[in-house]
């Protein structure tokens, strides 16, 4: 436990129940979150434990917390609570439908637990819950809970967030609206799409779970209004989107063990404890990360192929942090003053694979060499494991002489080039002749 | 020290034309950003003043078609930034091959479209159609109408940076049918969003990149309809071969009457405990010499970063409201101030963009020795609750090494007001929280001033050395 002097995190929002808290400098608790609590928060904290216990509100949804005597500098607050940190943040806007669908169906258990000791969630934020490695959603903000009636949610004001920032993507998905739902999930705050699209067709959509509120108002039953809203909207099992990607096997027999044998060569290089898989489809080259007990983090473009993925890591009973990731279009930092995290500081690791990329890339949107090697670099620690495809490839070869390929500077020394003018030099190098790829290990001294 | 471009920024200067260039000593890297363009590729190098241009094959081409016709600086004096070739050029990194270079003016700081007010955004329509036109007449052409091809200078003009984008015009209609469709989905959209009266939808659309989703979908919707006499006129104009038609066409029916602006509640906005405040700030300015830089953030109309361009410092005025912006705009370049402006909320900046976020945010492009935000975090903690810390850590990210602030106590007479009307105090409101928050960030107090009703105090912080 860490014992310097906490003080305001200027993440925290600004919140009835307390603030965020930080360690002096650049100094990180690895394992604590830590919040110093206002007289509100020390009244509802005293709820809790005179009522459910904060274990059980643990095992209801909440992220393991607990009391911890640290002192907080000059803001008055007496009562600190720590909060276990998650690792890695996934924010919602890379979270594939499927976790979606847990999400709510997590906040739809933990608003029904929480209603039977007199408590409630003031936000219906999706941005509260945080998937951990073992693949379960926990909620991590304690500044949402009041000491509210039951009837509390189904204020239309809450209702309102509860839709447009938990549901609205789900409902449009279920529409078949699938890129207006991913349109929708990417936006972190209030924005014009959410403010007009009630005078608009998609407004059908979100009829009915205002028809359900006021049923369950009317009737005096909320939990009516939950269980329905899970049982429509959260369950498991509803379509995802097919991309070209959602079937893609890259290689197989041999020429996977090759790939496979130079991942795990690379796996076992000094100073690695993270490991992040750009592209990584389903996940084949990061399993073995994750059974070596690195953090693990997985992103790609395709949903179906993450999902595959998670099911394969529960399989396994292997932590794995997932995320819906365009290597292209990085998360970019959002909320109050850009405070939160972009995708490149809060999922970069110490080596990252990027392995049967680069040439769809150049292909595709035409991405150079050097901005690709610019964009690891930014996820990349120390280690970067890439592949380039020479033209002379199989399926490459193919694609020469259609929609300008390949582009001026189409070769292997460019490709090198581009890690060694950011400082990177290639270690180890694998060669696959027949098939004309190359795998280069880079390292940044 | 960044040097801002002459008041001459286009066309080479007498003293320049001829001369062997200093780049030949000046070591170039590769910039990550530069787009995988068929012209040459972008270089940075150590210099602050110059951004350097390797030339492909077909770059080179189209230097020489310019250097045989108009020459530079004739296109600079229709508006390309301003270029000169390089004459023995060091090689470049990984590119050996590429021999020919030419470097441009560099512009600070980068105002993106995206933070440009609606009168900016007919301006610089109005100019590319003119840039456009003037090409066409050389024989040249733009392959790309993107917006972020144009900057603005701190004299408030427009000019054109995408040296790549320029072609040899191949037809007897330089205007191709792309360009066209990608002038109709960066500018004539938002534009005449914006005219129609939908300014939320304009402004959301402006700042979408080109996969946005108005963007890539705006064709099967009834946004089509505005655009499609546009489509009309260019078909004309193709069949008569008269890109001028075309191209003054759009300019008079988008920018031939100004917009008027959304009115804010700050568009009138009265700035309060002017002598006390005007004062002690204007002293500052004037004492600290080792700042060439200043941001005023939330200025207004630019009382204080017009003092302090007049000073000779490179400044730029932020602020949520448009037409506060366009009257700050308005003054400069009637007393013939360099003054640049940026349409930012400070809560909600332009986040970083394009592939890989390689486009810097404002944070990185804005960053500037001396910051002031004045009158404004009362404001961020009653209205959007946001807390001194949080106000504190987004100042800090903009100023390099001082911050002029105000503290706004319970007593002034507008909190007074917004307490009568029951909005309550954010918990830790005080003088001493406003000061320590600062103090977390990094900062300490050097200077401050109490307003002799003693319910505003500014402060001057400099940036603690560790």
């Amino acid at each position: 436990m860490m014992t310097t002097e906490l003080h305001p995190s200027a993440q925290s929002w600004q919140d009835t129940n307390g603030v965020l808290l930080r360690h002096d400098g650049d100094a990180v608790d690895d394992e604590w979150v830590y919040r110093g609590l206002t007289d509100e928060g020390e009244k509802v904290l005293e709820h809790i434990e005179a009522t459910l216990g904060l274990e059980r509100l643990v095992k209801l949804g909440f992220v393991p917390t607990e009391r911890t005597r640290q002192p907080v500098s000059g803001t008055g607050l007496r009562t600190v609570l720590r909060h276990r940190r998650v690792k890695r943040v996934i924010y919602p806007m890379e979270w594939t439908m499927s976790m979606w669908r847990e999400a709510l169906a997590a906040f739809c258990d933990l608003s029904l637990g929480l209603m039977e000791h007199g408590l409630c969630l003031v936000d219906a934020e999706p941005h509260n819950f945080l998937f951990d490695a073992d693949g379960r959603p926990v909620f991590i903000d304690f500044g949402s809970l009041r000491l509210r009636g039951k009837n509390y949610w189904m204020r239309p004001g809450w209702h309102r967030e509860f839709k447009d920032n938990f549901l609205l993507p789900i409902l449009l998905h279920n529409a078949g609206l699938h890129q207006l739902a991913q349109a929708v999930k990417g936006e972190p705050f209030e924005t014009a799409f959410k403010r007009t699209y009630r005078w608009s067709a998609v407004a059908l959509v979100t009829i009915w779970p205002d028809l359900l509120r006021w049923t369950s108002k009317l009737s005096g039953n909320p939990r009516l209004y939950f269980r329905v809203i899970k049982r429509r909207l959260a369950r498991p099992g509803l379509g995802l989107e097919i991309t070209e990607w959602s079937d893609y096997e890259t290689q197989g027999g041999e020429w996977g063990s090759w790939k496979q044998a130079a991942v795990e060569e690379s796996l076992s290089m000094p100073g690695i404890g993270s490991v992040l898989d750009v592209a990584g489809n389903k996940g084949r080259h990061v399993f073995e990360a994750a059974r070596r007990g690195f953090t693990t983090i997985l992103t790609d473009i395709d949903e179906v192929s993450l999902e595959a993925a998670r099911a394969e890591a529960h399989k396994r009973g292997l932590r794995l942090f997932v995320g819906q990731l365009d290597i292209c279009r990085p998360t970019p930092p959002w909320g109050k003053g850009l405070l939160m995290e972009n995708s490149f500081d809060r999922l970069g690791a110490d080596l990252v694979l990027a392995l049967a990329v680069s040439h769809h890339l150049v292909r595709n949107v035409r991405l150079p060499f050097r901005t690709f090697a610019a964009i690891l670099d930014r996820y990349s620690r120390r280690y970067i494991l890439a592949e380039y495809v020479d033209v002379a490839d199989v399926h490459v070869k193919k694609w020469v002489g259609k929609r300008g390929f390949p582009p001026t500077g189409y070769s292997e020394r460019e490709f090198t080039a581009a890690f060694a003018a950011l400082g990177y030099r290639a270690v180890r190098t694998w060669h696959d002749v027949p098939r004309a790829r190359l795998l280069f290990l880079f390292e940044k001294p | 020290m960044i040097t801002t471009p002459p008041s001459s920024a286009c066309g080479p200067s007498p003293d320049r034309a001829g001369r062997t260039t200093p780049s030949d000593e000046c070591d170039v890297r590769l910039d990550p950003a530069s787009w995988l363009d068929e012209h040459g590729v972008l270089l940075r190098g150590d210099d602050q003043e110059w951004v350097y241009r390797a030339l492909t094959d077909k770059g080179e081409a189209v230097l020489r078609h310019i250097e045989a016709g108009p020459g530079l600086a004739k296109l600079g004096g229709l508006g390309l930034v301003e270029t000169e070739r390089v004459e023995n050029p060091r090689s470049v990194p990984h590119r050996p091959e590429l021999k020919t270079m030419v470097r441009h003016r560099r512009i600070q700081p980068v105002v993106y479209p995206t933070e440009w007010t609606p009168v900016m955004w007919q301006e610089a329509l109005a100019f590319l159609c003119r840039f456009m036109e003037g090409l066409a007449s050389h024989g040249l052409a733009l392959a790309d109408a993107h917006a972020f091809n144009i900057l603005f200078t701190p004299q408030g003009r427009p000019v054109f940076i995408d040296f790549g984008s320029l072609r040899v015009a191949r037809r007897r209609f330089a205007v191709s049918r792309g360009w066209h469709r990608e002038l109709r989905r960066d500018f004539l959209l938002p534009l005449l969003l914006q005219k129609l009266g939908c300014r939320q939808l304009a402004s959301t659309v402006a700042c979408e990149p080109a996969t946005g989703f108005v963007k890539q979908h705006y064709r099967f919707s009834p946004l089509l309809l505005p655009t499609v006499a546009f489509d009309a006129l260019y078909e004309l104009a193709r069949l008569f071969r008269r890109p001028g038609l075309y191209l003054r066409g759009v300019e008079q029916a988008l920018c031939g009457k100004r917009l008027a602006p959304d009115q804010t509640s700050w568009t009138n906005y009265a700035a309060t405990g002017e002598g006390w405040k005007g004062d002690f700030v204007r002293a500052l300015l004037e004492q600290i010499t080792d700042a060439p830089s200043v941001l005023d953030l939330a200025g207004n109309k630019g009382t204080y970063a017009l003092f302090a361009a007049k000073l000779g410092k490179r400044t730029l005025l932020a602020d949520i409201d448009a037409a506060s912006l366009d009257q700050a705009r308005a003054t400069a370049q009637r007393d013939g101030i360099p003054l640049l402006v940026a349409l930012t909320d400070l809560c909600y900046p332009t986040p970083p963009r394009g592939l890989g976020l390689l486009r810097p945010g404002p944070y990185e492009r804005f960053q500037s020795d001396l910051v002031m935000a004045l009158a404004v975090s009362h404001h961020l903690a009653f209205r959007r609750k946001v807390p001194f810390h949080t106000f504190a850590e987004i100042i800090s990210r903009f100023a390099r090494r001082y911050i002029i602030t105000e503290f706004v106590g319970l007593g002034d007479e507008h909190v007074i007001k917004w307490l009568n009307k029951g909005r309550q105090p954010p918990s830790g409101y005080s003088d001493d929280q406003f000061t320590q928050a600062f103090a977390d960030a990094g900062w300490r107090v050097v200077k401050r001033s109490v307003r002799p009703d003693g319910h505003r105090t500014l402060y001057l912080f400099e940036r603690r050395p560790d």
